[in-house]
């Protein structure tokens, strides 16, 4: 009875919050129409929009893991010169404005080696570049998760398969990256959501051009810009219905072993 | 046979000093001492998982300090056993012997018959008790056939029976091949089992 | 099970990466390349849809394409410029051509149908919620504030509820109700006609701006002449015109 009580208390708090998401949701389904949805999801530009942003955000999940991964074991497990040096850069995307993310990569590619990465592949106001522009941000969010994730595990299964003959490389493989899929889940979710959002770096650095560029969040800010709201509520809650679509996708891959 | 010639370790504000001792080919040595005192470190060392500041380790007459520990052919079981929760017991058993692409059927099916595993061998190791993740982790340090075998504290999740029946398994090893064991414990109970009982190495 | 997260997402980087690749492999000669402020969308895309030669059109805020051309004049440049309003064209440096004026726009109050202020007493009554585009940043607050003496200028001031980044922001406002009028361009309020409407008050009458289009600097493509020579010309005009925007009239009066 008492425990009951007490969950009834930390549901009233934590409910408060539950229930302004669904409001905003609730809001901007009431701001558009069935007709709107339906017109948004046949023009052609928000359908390249919305496989951009597919495209897009799986890529730089998948770049972001790929950081993610070995920078989240070394920031766990190794102790090297610089380490905090390094603990605090890798956060300074998650502080950054987003706009100043994208103002800031606009920058790099003005100089030599921006430049010459841009005349292999070109990036500044190119799909490319969305993947660049949501991986600058995404990076941050993949290590600090799995950072946390091999912080957790113990480096004692690796230390047993050294002496069992493997590699450090195998060791890893084998036996380390395993154990941390459902950190890697983890981060992969948190860090595909983000990039499916992403809009200010974005933005700024591969431009605004229909059926080029154009991500949904790029949709919602054109149609903003010319007062069309149901529109653009009616891609948002696209947005909402796609990634509730991928998250649950995500979730159902998730190992069902307890960590 | 294992040697160590004056190891010290020191990190942090925990050090070893001067540990020198010799187990002799074919022995069971048991070390004992309190909780804290270096015990672990010690195991560490021998299995190449940990660098000492000073001193030499030799395994039959070898001086592997400087060797990786995927070359030293020593069998390791911690004391919170680290089974490979990810993998079958069976994966677990067989892994020195896949690692290394060496067959591994009849090997794993011996030794899981002799540590009470067969019902488990294709259940993954997460759910494991105690007694039995500490089962599968001395079957898995064992199962590639190491000239060492370091314990540590490994039958604390054993009651009375299993535990002899285990003492008994480790003679029976080392009756069939060389193996010479190094066997950490705070229980003086295990020192009976063991054919010499390291004291006072550590010194304060 | 184990396997499967990796593999989707090998699957899924694969799949993104051949996109990316079919879509370079795709891309014709490079098309005139235009910076349009975004709520001079309509307009450019109809201009896009009728003019013969491939044109991309890159939107922004007009004051995050001036910060583009400054930035990325030499790494990916543009040729043509059509800001919200002439003003932007100042902000970065000198252009190759400009074109006459395409429209000019004059400030309105902007509110919904069964809000309509008779006269500026009404607009600036107590009670309003007034919003405008900052003067900072968007033409209509930066005119309207120097066009207004010091104590029309205060009196609207004290009903500001909002100072937006940008004057269809304002609007939206109305159009959400979070705000009861709003000073805007005439064109923004076409485009939020039904619902709103945007009446003329002696007061703004001399607030106005013009829209121009400028070749840039940077160009180096002759075709960009001919873009901006069909923009002034009657397609032009009559485009501006199907998408609300009044022609361009001579040196205020």
């Amino acid at each position: 009875m008492r425990v009951r009580g007490f969950h009834w208390a930390l549901g009233l708090i934590g409910g408060g919050y539950v229930v302004l998401v669904a409001a905003m949701l609730l809001a901007d389904l009431s701001a558009t129409s069935p007709g709107h949805l339906l017109a948004a999801f046949r023009t052609p530009e928000i359908r390249a929009a919305l496989a951009l942003s597919l495209a897009s955000s799986a890529a730089s999940t998948v770049l972001s893991l790929a950081v993610g991964v070995p920078l989240g074991y070394l920031l766990a497990r190794a102790r090297f010169p610089g380490r905090g040096l390094v603990e605090l850069l890798v956060d300074v995307p998650l502080v950054l404005p987003p706009l100043v993310v994208g103002v800031s990569l606009l920058l790099v590619m003005r100089g030599p080696f921006g430049r010459a990465v841009h005349e292999v592949i070109p990036l500044v106001y190119e799909p490319a570049g969305v993947v660049l522009a949501q991986f600058a941000v995404c990076g941050a969010f993949a290590t600090r998760t799995l950072r946390t994730t091999f912080t957790h595990l113990s480096p004692r299964t690796e230390q047993v398969a050294r002496t069992l003959g493997c590699t450090p490389w195998q060791a890893f493989k084998l036996v380390a990256l395993p154990e941390a899929s459902r950190g890697v889940l983890a981060a992969a979710t948190l860090t595909w959501a983000r990039a499916f959002g992403e809009f200010g770096p974005v933005l700024v650095f591969a431009g605004v051009t229909r059926n080029k560029t154009e991500v949904l969040p790029t949709t919602i800010y054109l149609e903003l810009s010319v007062g069309d709201l149901e529109t653009a509520m009616a891609v948002s809650l696209l947005m909402v219905a796609v990634s509730f679509a991928v998250l649950l996708a995500l979730r159902r891959l998730a190992p069902e072993t307890p960590a | 046979m294992i040697e160590l010639r004056d190891i010290a370790v020191q990190q942090g504000a925990f050090a070893l000093a001067g540990v020198t001792f010799r187990v002799a080919a074919g022995a069971h040595a048991v070390v004992m001492g309190p909780t804290g005192c270096g015990k672990t470190t010690l195991l560490e060392v021998i299995a190449g998982l940990r660098r000492p500041t000073r001193g030499r380790v030799l395994l039959d007459g070898d001086d592997v300090t400087d060797r990786d520990p995927a070359a030293r052919h020593v069998g390791y079981v911690p004391q919170e056993a680290a089974v490979f929760r990810t993998m079958t017991v069976r994966a677990n058993l067989a892994f020195g012997l896949t690692v290394r692409g060496r067959p591994s059927g009849p090997t794993v099916a011996a030794l899981a018959e002799r540590l009470k595993l067969t019902h488990l061998l294709d259940r993954r190791a997460v759910g494991l008790s105690g007694g039995e993740a500490q089962r599968v982790a001395l079957g898995r340090a064992l199962a590639f056939g190491p000239r060492v075998l370091l314990l540590d504290e490994p039958f604390n999740a054993a009651d009375a029976a299993t535990r002899a029946d285990l003492i008994a398994l480790l003679t029976d090893e080392r009756a069939r091949r060389p193996l010479t064991i190094l066997h950490v414990t705070h229980d003086r109970s295990d020192g009976t089992a063991a054919d010499a009982v390291l004291t006072n190495l550590f010194p304060p | 099970m184990r396997r499967v997260p990796l593999g989707l997402m090998a699957v899924v980087l694969g799949g993104g990466v051949a996109a990316f690749a079919v879509n370079r492999q795709s891309r014709p000669a490079p098309p005139l390349v235009v910076l349009v402020a975004a709520s001079l969308r309509p307009v450019a895309e109809q201009v896009a849809a009728e003019y013969g030669e491939p044109v991309e059109l890159r939107y922004g805020g007009s004051e995050e394409l001036v910060a583009q051309i400054r930035l990325t004049a030499d790494l990916a440049p543009a040729d043509l410029f059509l800001p919200a309003d002439a003003s932007y064209l100042d902000a970065c440096g000198p252009h190759a051509a400009v074109s006459p004026p395409l429209t000019t726009m004059r400030a309105v109050a902007l509110t919904r149908r069964d809000y309509v202020p008779a006269d500026w007493a009404a607009l600036t009554a107590p009670g309003v919620r007034l919003g405008i585009a900052s003067p900072q940043t968007a033409a209509v607050g930066k005119l309207t504030k120097r066009h207004l003496d010091g104590a029309r200028w205060d009196a609207l001031s004290a009903r500001l509820a909002v100072t937006t980044d940008t004057v269809t922001q304002s609007a939206n406002g109305v159009k959400l109700g979070t705000l009861d009028a709003a000073i805007v361009w005439d064109a923004t309020a076409r485009q939020f006609a039904p619902d709103l409407v945007g009446t003329p008050l002696p007061e703004l009458a001399g607030v106005r701006a013009e829209v121009r289009v400028a070749v840039l600097a940077g160009s180096r493509r002759p075709a960009a002449a001919a873009l901006l020579a069909y923009l002034t010309g009657a397609d032009g005009r009559r485009i501006f015109a199907a998408h609300g925007f009044a022609p361009p009239d001579g040196p205020s009066p």
